[in-house]
């Protein structure tokens, strides 16, 4: 009886184990048109699927508002979003591809480099595309921080989208005088106990890069394949500073935010002095809606800030690939890239190069409203630094848990 | 019809009784066992490098990673803390309220708990913020004890929530299960005519309080052990109230298998199936012990 049972477990084991084995991944959707007219004509009267972040009001009135509209009117294509960020998104695509899916539930993927480097590894993104997008030639393809995401070419596997800075936010009101390097903002922090704190996501591992910049002598040190050694030493002096200032973060570092919103929250209920956000237009949307106090200003430490771009990905099971590739052509068309940096729409930097622009549109774009509670593009992008590798990425967060968190 | 008749067809009815219980047997074995084992079979072949995208043969490189790991036993005992501490609050407050109950019963049709059915719907996730709303450092009782001048600063309020020990975990969930366990035991107070036999303790010489508790708790709690067993086991895998109110270190056993689940190393997801299946197999053991715990007869009767 009880090898019977023995049996039976480990038949299931083993149906289990064969059903589940793995299979190259496999597209969901017939081949493409071969010319772009084709490609229009095939995405008429459909529906495409973004998963997104959803965190930021004016994204998503952007997106609802302005972008799904003129898709509407011009293509006859209907948006659909889906909340879904970062490791949900490398998650849902594993088990879609794990469970054989023939069609993923998404067809556009909003992502940047961890997420890009984790759907590479699996094989979850269709490609190359991005030569096939008439506005593709527009893009400023020989600026770094937009044609590598951290540090890994894009092989025409997601499209540029827009790019930003961390930042960090306080009220002026109760930091007059902010400081702006790693030293200073240790000694506020020692003279102002409770009052600071970082997120433990994607923008508080984003502030801890932006200080192994500030570590390091130069910052090539961070540039380029990933370097244990090189590594190894910056995250010892990042991981020595949080020590030092440990003591007196909020809550005496015995927890820390564990979302950007949260930190955003604590920052907007007076708990704490300081918030950070990746969106240059932040804290004029967030003063505009009535979260933070008009005395909110964004500012940037001297020592370096990360600067990267956004992408959007289509996935390789996308029902509608040639869909989303003419929603993602919009995206990246001078119209919908001027109207995004409007901070009163998002403010979020553009990825054209302006000078490839026809007249009338590099007018537009040399003419567009600047931020009126955040540096100015120039004064951030001479501090800006570009995205270490994704494999650095992918330590820190481990090393940060490991040696912090759960120390 | 002849009796022997009868009797020659009985075997027959009864071997088709039988039969039909079997079948159902078999079908709830296939609804509900089926799916649970072909999911702990899938777990158990992920874990061990059998199967996932990024699995490379047969390896328990996983197991030896979550076992040997101070943060799983860490997270294994802070979940039960959290549960059991959770339970026990909740018990006790039950207790409490039905011992302070008035005698009388309610009128026919209505009952007097009413009021302690609704916060039974609470979804775990809204409990959760409500915490966080009324508990939290810049909270309505933050903000109150300011506006009476007792706190300077949104720190100096002693907020449970985010508390490395668990305090505001345990305190929501208190609060999302007080009021099922006094419906719970209320219902079998009355099945087990609890009241009746604390009036007779009481005829004999003992003090209300006496009476309560020697009498009606031991028998309430006895009764009660099946559905208190599936609860404390519940509140230790809870997700959404931890996720929300607890810390970042220590976590519960769900938050940890999510945060395993969905780091930037694909290559922990292995170790999330490990860790859950640990929990699912400390979970089953301690179900087996208090089935068997439940099922001994107590000593009164065995004497």
């Amino acid at each position: 009886m009880r090898a019977r049972g023995f049996a039976i477990v480990a038949s299931i084991l083993a149906c289990a184990a064969l059903g589940a084995c793995t299979r190259a991944p496999r597209g969901g959707a017939s081949p493409l048109p071969a010319t772009w007219a084709g490609i229009v004509a095939a995405a008429r009267g459909q529906t495409v699927t973004i998963a997104m972040w959803r965190g930021d009001p004016a994204v998503n009135r952007y997106m609802q508002d302005v972008v799904a509209p003129a898709l509407r009117r011009s293509d006859d294509i209907r948006l659909r979003f889906v909340p879904a960020q970062g490791e949900q998104i490398v998650s849902a695509l594993m088990t879609e591809i794990e469970a054989h899916r023939r069609t993923s539930r998404y067809d556009v993927v909003w992502i940047n480099g961890e997420t890009f480097y984790q759907l590479r590894q699996i094989h979850a993104l269709y490609g190359p595309f991005t030569a096939r997008l008439p506005n593709a030639r527009l893009i400023d393809w020989r600026n770094p921080t937009i044609a590598e995401d951290f540090q890994q070419p894009i092989d025409g596997y997601e499209c540029p989208w827009g790019n930003a800075e961390l930042m960090l936010i306080t009220d002026s009101r109760r930091v007059p005088h902010p400081p702006t390097d790693p030293a200073s903002l240790a000694a506020w922090i020692h003279r102002h106990p409770g009052r600071f704190t970082f997120d433990t996501s994607f923008t508080g591992l984003s502030f801890l890069k932006s200080l192994m910049y500030a570590f390091a002598t130069n910052p090539a040190q961070l540039q380029g394949p990933f370097d244990e050694a090189r590594y190894r030493r910056l995250r010892d002096a990042v991981f020595a500073w949080i020590r030092s200032v440990r003591p007196d973060l909020w809550r005496h570092g015995a927890t820390f935010p564990q979302s950007t919103e949260q930190l955003n929250q604590l920052f907007a209920d007076g708990e704490v002095d300081f918030t950070m956000s990746f969106t240059d237009g932040e804290v004029d949307h967030r003063i505009a809606n009535g979260e933070f106090p008009p005395t909110a200003e964004g500012f940037s430490l001297r020592t370096g800030m990360i600067r990267n771009s956004h992408y959007l990905g289509i996935v390789a099971r996308a029902a509608h690939r040639a869909a989303a590739m003419v929603v993602i052509n919009e995206l990246i068309s001078p119209r919908a890239q001027w109207r995004k940096l409007d901070p009163a729409v998002w403010g979020d930097g553009t990825v054209l190069d302006v000078r490839r622009l026809p007249p009338a549109w590099q007018a537009r774009f040399a003419a567009a409203a600047h931020r009126a509670h955040a540096p100015s593009r120039a004064a951030l992008q001479a501090v800006a630094r570009p995205e270490p590798s994704a494999q650095l990425m992918i330590e820190l967060s481990k090393d940060f848990r490991r040696d912090v968190l759960e120390h | 019809m002849t009796s022997s008749n009868t009797e020659r067809r009985r075997p027959a009815c009864r071997r088709r009784a039988d039969g039909l219980g079997i079948a159902r047997l078999a079908a709830i074995w296939l609804l509900i066992g089926g799916p649970l084992l072909l999911s702990a079979a899938f777990m158990v072949a992920y874990s061990v490098g059998l199967t996932g995208l990024l699995a490379h043969g047969l390896s328990f490189a996983a197991w030896a990673k979550v076992l040997g790991d101070r943060v799983t036993w860490v997270t294994l005992g802070f979940s039960f803390w959290v549960g059991g501490a959770s339970l026990g609050v909740s018990m006790l407050g039950a207790l409490i309220v039905l011992a302070r109950r008035p005698a009388r019963a309610a009128p026919p049709g209505r009952s007097d708990l009413t009021p302690w059915f609704l916060p039974i719907a609470v979804p775990p996730m809204v409990a959760g913020l409500t915490a966080v709303l009324w508990l939290g450092n810049a909270g309505a009782l933050a903000r109150w004890a300011y506006a009476l001048g007792w706190i300077r600063r949104p720190a100096d309020f002693p907020s449970p929530i985010y508390s490395t020990g668990g305090l505001g975990i345990i305190v929501t969930q208190a609060a999302l299960v007080l009021p099922f366990l006094v419906v719970l035991f209320d219902r079998l107070s009355r099945v087990h005519r609890i009241r009746e036999l604390g009036e007779a303790a009481r005829t004999l010489g003992a003090s209300p309080l006496a009476a309560w508790i020697r009498v009606g708790v031991p028998l309430l709690l006895r009764a009660a052990t099946p559905t208190l067993g599936v609860y404390f086991l519940a509140l230790s895998g809870a997700f959404e109230i931890p996720l929300l109110v607890g810390a970042t270190y220590p976590t519960m056993l769900s938050v940890r298998v999510a945060q395993l689940f969905g780091q930037f190393d694909l290559s922990t997801r292995p170790q999330a199936y490990a860790l859950a299946l640990l929990y699912a197999l400390v979970a089953s053991v301690c179900a087996a012990v208090a089935l068997r715990v439940r099922a001994r007869p107590p000593r009164t009767e065995r004497v």
